[in-house]
């Protein structure tokens, strides 16, 4: 990371963290991108671009105060560094940095607008290091970026590592933990709420590492993402599953789906349909009851591709379901095209439904939506009481959260199946 | 026999048995680590044989497949009278056949391809009895100077050393094969000319333009991923192309000469070789499940050039292997392999090949300890 940085900015962001650390204030580091600009090579010439350069670098400035850090790092890419008093007013100065830039930019009678992904990072809240400052703030806004146009992401918001010491055992952990049962599964039961049982489970992964203790998904799979430790606990995982459905037919537990999540840097690799090719053949998959949630993320790019992918997993009867639906980037041309069978609705849209009118209309919808394309629906993160009562308005739609169970280990879950 | 696969040594009170004998293989640098963790093998069961080989990587049956142990070992609980082990050097007298009264039968690891493995290979092969040997070439990361390395109790040989692990057959059965996914293609082309390890002409033609005349460019990619590895009949046996594969090492485009993994001279013939489709690799794979025995573990030397050919599927055909071998396992990636391509072959050094050694019980045996 050092290398990309200029080096006077490193050497400046180290004496202003040795200040703000001092006082009352925190450092806080604004990665900003201006996004979607490549096509500019196509309708300006060299003096154009460099006059749209100049002219975004005068608005930056406008902004900043004299003791603010500031600096260009790439391609319409920019730092900028300067104390703070809460986070809040990071949020705040990188609201009003959007604001600024709404204002369409005319060159020579070309208007062009500029949309912002912007990340923020706070020493010494989601860093300790000027690295991991730099590395929180550019992968929040790439995590912004990827949902959308002039958004703001805090780091605070982002999965954070206590230590960057517990960041490099998780990377180098990962491995061994599959070896020695550290990684293991839980299964959180779904509830059909017209047939009022349990109808199926999602397979969670769960980690117990011997030093820190439970360590939770939100950290160690993105992890497994980045180190090529997906696809073996993927895979582990639907091995899990073949498990699983030998001792629910052990107990005669019938009709009861398991859905494995698939993440996306597995799902478009090309050794995917191979590997599931292989599983489904040498393992005891009821793959008419196997289930596979794909998140909304996989749907971006390579469409096409994806389409290709699921089609072959329905040859082996596998069903798809999208999981926390209606936060990301699914379109209806996306419900169109592709073979999903499910949708999950994401917990955002369920929590409190029952004090808010708009959710209850956007469940509504989404719910009728899904009927009229033949999908079923999955309600997420019911928890209350309330949220359960709404949602016995439909009778069709399955159920999953703490309200019903909170995920178990097999023999827990196989017990709680016969009692219910 | 008893056994167990571990990656690391720090859970050896969940080792329900006492091994004799453990082969580690170890990534090359990783020796300190190897040796560390020798030491606390060496505590717990202080008459243990230790035996090691250096890899590229490391290769395990917990499945599924993950490319990050730097060190794998193989426990084995069997009787010591089972088997003997020994070094062989330049210069130095070894008794290469410590149980005379059965058919020999050892696992060879060596340093390097060298004219040591190559004579000790024809000494061996030289037997009236019916001999298997199968073993390795030891390993390295071809991007580190990293030298490849074997460990035998305490000890750490780094050239020019063959480390025999000799079975006694008559208390285990040692079996195995080579494999590879390639099949000769074209013409017969013939050695004209060499310079010291390397091929100047083939047919009286610069050897770079003979190839390529056939190939195409050879792209450095393609020689970094071992494609076109060439099939090499020695000269008495011009005829015959089940021959073991030799990898293109490097290539000179101002000299035009290919330089490969075997020392070849003038008048051999070679064919070059190309990938077999994927459903036939499948079904190769699939040959291991002969060997399958009761009371048995293997071992896997996995050429390097699999890592390039395998990619991302290694996972995937490791697992493949497994269902078809059902047994424990341990291997490693190796700069060459050692082994039959065929059950009445002999054992050549091999290039580019998934090689299999099985050990498997006579009968009941209980450890002394």
């Amino acid at each position: 990371m050092k290398q990309s940085v200029p080096e006077d900015l490193y050497t400046q962001l180290g004496q202003k963290i040795s200040l703000t650390s001092s006082g009352p204030n925190l450092l806080a580091l604004y990665y900003i991108a201006f996004d979607d600009l490549a096509y500019l090579d196509d309708v300006m010439d060299r003096i154009q671009e460099d006059f749209l350069i100049e002219k975004i670098d005068k608005k930056i400035h406008s902004l900043l105060d004299a003791a603010d850090l500031y600096s260009k790092i790439g391609a319409y890419q920019y730092i900028i560094a300067h104390d703070v008093e809460s986070a809040k007013d990071a949020e705040e100065f990188a609201k009003h940095f959007i604001h600024t830039f709404s204002e369409p930019c005319i060159i020579n009678s070309h208007m062009f607008y500029l949309f912002a992904s912007i990340g923020i990072s706070l020493y010494s809240i989601d860093a300790q290091t000027i690295d991991e400052l730099i590395n929180t703030a550019k992968s929040t806004m790439k995590q912004v970026q990827k949902k959308g146009k002039n958004l703001i992401g805090m780091g605070q918001t982002q999965p954070t590592f206590a230590s960057s010491e517990l960041y490099a055992s998780i990377m180098r952990d990962l491995p061994a933990a599959l070896e020695n049962n550290e990684i293991y599964f839980v299964y959180q039961l779904q509830y059909a709420i017209g047939t009022k049982r349990f109808t199926g489970a999602e397979i969670l992964a769960r980690w117990e590492h011997p030093h820190y203790g439970p360590i939770s998904p939100s950290l160690f799979i993105p992890i497994a993402e980045q180190n090529g430790m997906i696809a073996p606990l993927t895979i582990h995982s639907i091995i899990t599953a073949s498990k699983a459905f030998e001792v629910l037919q052990a107990e005669r537990i019938h009709d009861f789906t398991l859905s494995v999540n698939i993440s996306p840097s597995f799902l478009m690799t090309s050794q995917f349909n191979e590997t599931i090719k292989f599983l489904t053949s040498n393992y005891a998959l009821d793959t008419e009851k196997l289930r596979f949630e794909i998140t909304e993320e996989v749907l971006m790019d390579h469409t096409d591709y994806l389409k290709q992918t699921l089609l072959t997993l329905k040859q082996y009867n596998i069903k798809i379901e999208l999981d926390d639906f209606g936060t990301g980037y699914t379109s209806l041309k996306h419900l169109a095209y592709l073979p999903i069978d499910a949708l999950k609705i994401d917990k955002s849209f369920v929590t409190d439904i029952d004090t808010s009118e708009k959710k209850q209309s956007l469940f509504r919808a989404i719910t009728e939506m899904a009927r009229a394309l033949d999908m079923e629906v999955i309600a997420e993160g019911i928890e209350t009481e309330e949220e359960h009562q709404f949602i016995q308005n439909f009778p069709a739609i399955t159920a999953q959260g703490y309200k019903y169970a909170k995920p178990l280990p097999l023999e827990a879950m196989v017990k709680c199946i016969q009692h219910t | 026999m008893q056994y167990a696969v571990l990656t690391k040594c720090t859970n050896l009170d969940l080792l329900a048995f006492t091994p004799t004998i453990i082969i580690g293989f170890y990534t090359a640098g990783n020796e300190k680590l190897f040796s560390a963790n020798t030491e606390h093998f060496k505590q717990a069961f202080p008459h243990v044989d230790i035996l090691g080989c250096s890899s590229e990587s490391n290769i395990n049956d917990i499945l599924p497949h993950v490319d990050h142990f730097q060190c794998t070992y193989l426990c084995l609980n069997i009787k010591k009278e089972a088997y003997a082990v020994s070094i062989i050097k330049a210069g130095e007298d070894t008794d290469l056949y410590p149980f005379p009264d059965n058919d020999p039968a050892a696992i060879i690891f060596s340093t390097d391809y060298s004219e040591l493995l190559d004579n000790t290979l024809e000494t061996l092969n030289q037997t009236e009895k019916s001999p298997t040997y199968i073993g390795a070439i030891a390993g390295s990361s071809l991007d580190s100077d990293h030298t490849p390395s074997l460990f035998c109790n305490g000890t750490y040989y780094k050239n020019d050393a063959i480390l025999l692990w000799h079975i006694n057959q008559e208390f285990y059965t040692l079996s195995g094969i080579s494999l590879h996914d390639f099949t000769p293609v074209g013409s017969v082309f013939e050695v004209t000319k060499t310079e010291e390890d390397k091929i100047v002409e083939v047919d009286y033609k610069p050897a770079l333009d003979a190839i390529e005349e056939m190939t195409g460019p050879l792209a450095q990619t393609n020689i970094d991923a071992f494609d076109y590895p060439l099939f090499i009949a020695p000269k008495k046996e011009s005829g015959a192309f089940h021959t073991p594969l030799s990898s293109i090492k490097a290539i000179d485009r101002e000299r035009k000469t290919i330089e490969i993994f075997k020392k070849t001279k003038a008048r051999a013939k070679f064919r070059v070789g190309i990938p077999l489709s994927r459903a036939v690799q499948e079904m190769q794979l699939k040959k291991f499940s002969r060997f399958r025995a009761e009371n048995a573990v293997a071992l896997l030397f996995v050429c390097i050039a699999y890592k390039y050919h395998w990619r991302n599927f290694e996972p995937l055909y490791l697992m493949r292997i497994a269902h078809a071998l059902k047994l424990p396992f341990i291997g490693l990636h190796t700069f060459g392999e050692i082994g039959p391509l065929s059950l009445d072959d002999v054992t050549q050094i091999q290039n580019q090949t998934v090689t299999l050694a099985v050990l498997s019980e006579r009968k009941e045996v209980k450890c002394v300890f």
